[in-house]
């Protein structure tokens, strides 16, 4: 089972050492590959940090400014060091969306759908919503942990090297989200 | 396999609920027109970057709008032309397939995908194609043209005009029948002719052949193990019955059990790397040695294969069994389908009590599918526990100590993992009650095991137990 929601959520390989090469030597197409590779996580990220504070319409923008800028510090960026591209990436697009949660006033929130027991999609939308509205009660930088942890399954390290923070403080970054997000599910399942 | 020791606790199917919108169409095009704005009139995506490169809240001036006018305009008039002599149009998409279907990537290629397979491609206006086949088979046709390329979690497949297998599950693997495939990953890259197979895993560069364990038990060529001729007859009996549900000829041969007791030096080896690594082959998850079970137990590993509809029941099918439908009849295929539906709804309502104990309330059980109550009931256990329960289960498994007989007295917890890890060898057993025990190993030893497999450590590994000592509880 475990295998099963690694491959949803991050089934991907990371970008053949020959791409990545060309891409940082400024070569266009493989630049396009990566993007093109690098989009969905990208997305999955800045949309699960600002889309339960309302901030959808700055999703692509800043999906677009995370690329550009780690065009412009491609070549910089070195895998021998142990840092994987996708989590590099991830880091920009985290960081940029932190910046706009602190300067954006959030919008209030739609409230989650009730479930309709009678139509199963209808009750995984329902439980979807449930959960963006629980995720919109935690704190940019908790969410942010939680995020990168629970859908890019990133780990403690990466995650503390990513923002910039303690490994412990990732730690009980994500023990608090968690607790928060349970209890927000929790008002959602009993109501 | 790579192993995630700190899985969120969340349900996964909660977690997986909350879904975005994809990447909106032409996003690569609007980002390298930021990043390469000299390249405006190169073919690669210029389309693209000159209808949308900009910000996608971007308002802009009057003057802004006027140049947006030109260029519209602009761009009208190359579809124009570029209609006349590029024939492909661009398209993207995404399936999950449910039962076996042919599915079109453009004017060039075709993908025959099995049920239990997800692809998602996309098509350029050059009519270069780019698939992500993160899991299941897929047979693909490519006419010759632009670039073909496959990525799977394991490696890319990349090929100029061709046909060939894609596998892609514990490891990835491709077959090629005509023309060149380039495989690639991050530790090296292989060409391939027809009638070559190779195999793509986390960790490793591409090999000719099959998974580094079959090599290792001393696979000669890569067309000649029992293992890959088990496979090309299945797929050759599948062709040949269109998919449908007639048995074209005589059931897959199942490759021979090591003797027990006297495993290979290099089938240790083997066993070893699985129990430490998780890099475990295939027939470990389906006929395991006690030499094997012993190296898993001394690691607190166990390996788990589940049948798919367990893990996700919102695209119900009794899959991988329905990959193998040309080896049943259709009564066999309608019992099999029976069973499955059966077994899905009984493991359901065996969790609901056990949910209850571990403080669900009934409310919210009701609302939640068989699979939906499998993944709760398992986030809910705690990782302590588990990893108790699963050094525990290994040991049994190499005959260490017994099994409880008395499950009842056992911790909901502890129960809710039993039953999990015997969830693949329990709708075996209910298959081979309908089907036919040869039947039922044969579904399961199709693909090594039933397709969800997991392989879990409880972390460490410990000096080998002497044969008959119990370590106890």
């Amino acid at each position: 089972m475990a295998q099963t929601a690694n491959t949803a959520r991050s089934s991907r390989s990371e970008l053949s050492a020959e791409c990545l090469g060309a891409a940082q030597r400024g070569e266009a197409r493989a630049f396009r590959v990566l993007v093109r590779r690098y989009e969905r996580p990208v997305f999955g990220v800045l949309g699960r940090m600002l889309r339960p504070a309302g901030l959808d319409h700055l999703v692509e923008d800043l999906a677009q400014e995370t690329f550009v800028r780690a065009y412009r510090a491609l070549p910089n960026f070195d895998p021998a060091k142990g840092a994987r591209l996708s989590t590099w990436l991830l880091t920009i697009a985290t960081r940029l969306a932190i910046n706009a949660l602190q300067r954006k006033q959030a919008v209030p929130l739609r409230g989650p759908e009730p479930f309709d027991g009678a139509d199963q999609r209808a009750e995984r939308r329902a439980l979807g919503q449930a959960l963006e509205s629980a995720a919109a009660k935690l704190p940019a930088n908790f969410r942010a942990v939680w995020v990168l942890h629970a859908y890019q399954e990133l780990t403690h390290d990466e995650i503390a090297t990513a923002l910039g923070i303690e490994v412990g403080t990732v730690k009980s970054r994500l023990s608090r989200s968690r607790r928060i997000l349970r209890e927000a599910l929790a008002e959602v399942w009993d109501g | 396999m790579a192993e995630t020791p700190d899985r969120d606790p969340l349900p996964s199917d909660l977690l997986g609920a909350w879904e975005l919108p994809e990447p909106p169409a032409g996003f690569a095009d609007r980002v390298l027109a930021r990043t390469h704005p000299e390249e405006q009139d190169d073919s690669d995506g210029w389309l693209g970057r000159v209808a949308a490169a900009r910000p996608s809240s971007f308002e802009g001036t009057p003057k802004d709008r006027r140049w947006r006018l030109v260029l519209g305009l602009a761009v009208a008039a190359a579809v124009i032309l570029v209609g006349f002599v590029r024939p492909s149009w661009p398209m993207e998409g995404e399936r999950t397939i449910v039962s076996r279907a042919s599915v079109s990537l453009g004017d060039r290629g075709v993908a025959v995908a099995e049920a239990g397979s997800s692809l998602r491609w996309s098509v350029d206006w050059l009519g270069r194609v780019a698939v992500e086949q993160t899991r299941g088979r897929v047979f693909y046709r490519v006419d010759p043209g632009g670039r073909f390329e496959v990525h799977t979690p394991h490696g890319e497949v990349v090929v100029t005009g061709t046909c060939f297998d894609v596998d892609a599950y514990v490891g990835t693997r491709v077959a090629v029948y005509e023309g060149d495939v380039v495989v690639s990953n991050e530790h090296g890259q292989l060409t391939l002719a027809p009638g070559d197979e190779a195999y793509l895993e986390r960790g490793h560069g591409p090999r000719v052949g099959g998974p580094r364990s079959s090599e290792a038990s001393g696979g000669s060529g890569a067309t000649e193990r029992p293992e890959v001729a088990e496979r090309s007859e299945v797929a050759a009996r599948s062709e040949a019955a269109g998919g449908g549900g007639v048995r074209a000829s005589a059931r897959p041969a199942v490759e021979e059990p090591a003797p027990t007791g006297s495993t290979a030096g290099s089938e240790l080896e083997m066993a070893r790397q699985c129990a430490e690594n998780g890099d475990c082959s295939r027939q470990m998850w389906v006929e395991p040695t006690i030499d094997q079970l012993r190296e898993l137990g001394r690691c607190g590993r166990v390996l788990v294969d589940t049948p798919s509809f367990m893990a996700d029941d919102f695209t119900f099918t009794p899959a991988p069994e329905s990959s193998a439908l040309a080896l049943l009849s259709e009564s066999e295929h309608q019992a099999l389908e029976k069973t499955a539906r059966t077994f899905h709804r009984g493991v359901g309502e065996r969790l609901e009590p056990l949910l209850g104990e571990l403080g669900m309330g009934s409310a919210l059980i009701e609302r939640l599918s068989p699979a939906q109550r499998l993944q709760t009931a398992l986030a809910l256990v705690d990782p302590a526990l588990k990893d108790d329960v699963r050094r525990l289960v290994s040991r049994e498994r190499a005959g260490w100590v017994e099994a409880p007989e008395d499950l009842a007295a056992l911790d909901p917890g502890e129960r809710v993992i039993r039953l999990y890890y015997g969830l693949g060898t329990e709708y075996e057993q209910r298959l081979a009650a309908e089907l036919g025990a040869e039947v039922a190993g044969d579904l399961r030893g199709l693909f090594g095991g039933w397709l969800e497999k997991s392989s879990e450590s409880s972390g460490g590994c410990r000096d080998l137990e002497p044969s008959g000592v119990s370590p106890g509880r």
